[in-house]
């Protein structure tokens, strides 16, 4: 391996590590930096050390990261499942909800919410250390299951007039979650009301979710409307109309 | 960095023959591969000039993914070929996207146990005493095993990427 060492000890390999994560002395740093200047290898070993390091951390990117979901409500240890399957699922849930429901004579709000009800997994949990990271390890307590941790630490943001479409949404799904609905519509209904925006549509989507859980059926059912081209909405204005009829 | 732009990728994704899993899966693929450059320092530049380069990876690994496999016989939309042809860069951006991957391989390649070491350490960011506690190990145990995974992780891409002809 040309331009590398044979071997690379635990103490060079630490050494390194540190230099590059910055766990270094000041005057450690001046040291080492001064003794790459003057060893091309030892500048390698630096560059290749940090690529290394990065596939560690990009690994769960693009896997992990999104790929395990905690099922809502659940007081049990979090059930994960991957992102995929989920939308599998969810897909498969909703069909059985719907036909149960369709047969079955006691068909109930709280009935509806359950069946039509999958959380939303979350965003990637993406770069730590940039200005997003209070936002990020916000969706790292989300993705455990801890929805007051996250609620907590993007109502912090909130509060630093940080407040996005994005921060309102999570912070609204996040209330659902954990049966919060009057905080759910408090904070999905703004985003709903917008214009246009990114998170508009599932905003509506789980507003109406939670107005079915708190018995207002005609205001969902006006949210609902508005979702023209999502069939499960569709199907879901159907099984309202028969509760309210 | 995917409320920027995950919206945008499934708007394109949807108007060039794909759909939304496509776009998720080449969302996750291009947000590692970005970050990993970021991080190796390929890329200078501020928010918006990552959201432009992740954009750019986004489309790239699209029309890469469109041209192969059964989706060859789909007739490219004039958008995607003008898009194509004004990418600038395309062939270091390859390069930076092959090796990323290799990377990425190389990682999988591990045990579960180094994986599970160095997500802990290198992504979780937690102290190597509470992987231990977690682990059954001591702190010492754990911090020679976190050096053994990365020198395995280190030679494997070493030889691999020899083999590929890099180094």
């Amino acid at each position: 391996m040309e331009g590398y060492r044979e071997h690379i000890d635990q103490q060079l390999f630490e050494q390194i590590e540190a230099y590059l994560l910055h766990t270094m002395e000041a005057s450690e740093r001046y040291r080492f930096e001064a003794a790459m200047a003057a060893d091309e290898q030892l500048q390698n070993e630096v560059d290749l050390q940090q690529k290394l390091i990065a596939a560690a951390q990009t690994a769960f990117l693009g896997h992990e990261a999104t790929q395990h979901i905690p099922i809502a409500k659940s007081k049990a240890p979090v059930k994960r499942i991957s992102f995929k399957w989920w939308h599998a699922a969810a897909a498969v849930l909703a069909l059985v909800a719907a036909t149960w429901f369709y047969q079955s004579k006691t068909i109930t709000p709280g009935k509806l919410f359950a069946g039509y009800f999958h959380a939303d997994p979350g965003l990637p949990v993406a770069m730590s250390s940039t200005s997003e990271y209070g936002f990020y390890d916000g969706m790292v307590s989300y993705k455990e299951g801890d929805y007051d941790k996250a609620i907590e630490i993007w109502t912090g943001l909130k509060e630093k007039e940080l407040l996005t479409d994005t921060l309102q949404y999570y912070i609204g799904v996040a209330s659902i979650n954990k049966n919060d609905f009057e905080a759910a519509v408090q904070h999905l209904l703004p985003v709903a009301e917008g214009k246009t925006g990114e998170w508009r549509q599932k905003a509506v989507w789980y507003l109406a979710l939670a107005y079915i859980k708190t018995d207002h059926i005609a205001e969902a059912m006006k949210w609902l409307r508005l979702l023209q081209n999502n069939s499960e909405a569709q199907l879901l204005i159907k099984e309202l109309q028969k509760i309210s009829s | 960095m995917y409320a920027d732009n995950y919206p945008w990728l499934e708007n394109y994704v949807r108007q060039n023959s794909g759909n939304d899993s496509d776009a998720q899966d080449v969302f996750q693929e291009s947000i590692a591969a970005a970050w990993l450059n970021l991080r190796q320092g390929r890329f200078e530049g501020d928010k918006a000039q990552f959201n432009a380069y992740l954009r750019q990876i986004c489309r790239y690994k699209w029309i890469n993914q469109i041209r192969s496999a059964a989706r060859s016989k789909i007739i490219y939309s004039d958008t995607l070929l003008e898009q194509e042809a004004e990418s600038d860069g395309l062939e270091v951006l390859k390069d930076q996207l092959q090796q990323s991957s290799l990377l990425q391989e190389c990682f999988m390649q591990l045990g579960t146990k180094c994986r599970q070491v160095l997500r802990l350490f290198y992504y979780k960011k937690k102290p190597l005493g509470e992987i231990a506690g977690s682990m059954g190990n001591t702190e010492e145990s754990i911090k020679t095993i976190k050096y053994r995974c990365m020198m395995q992780l280190r030679k494997l891409f070493l030889e691999q990427n020899k083999r590929h002809g890099g180094v």
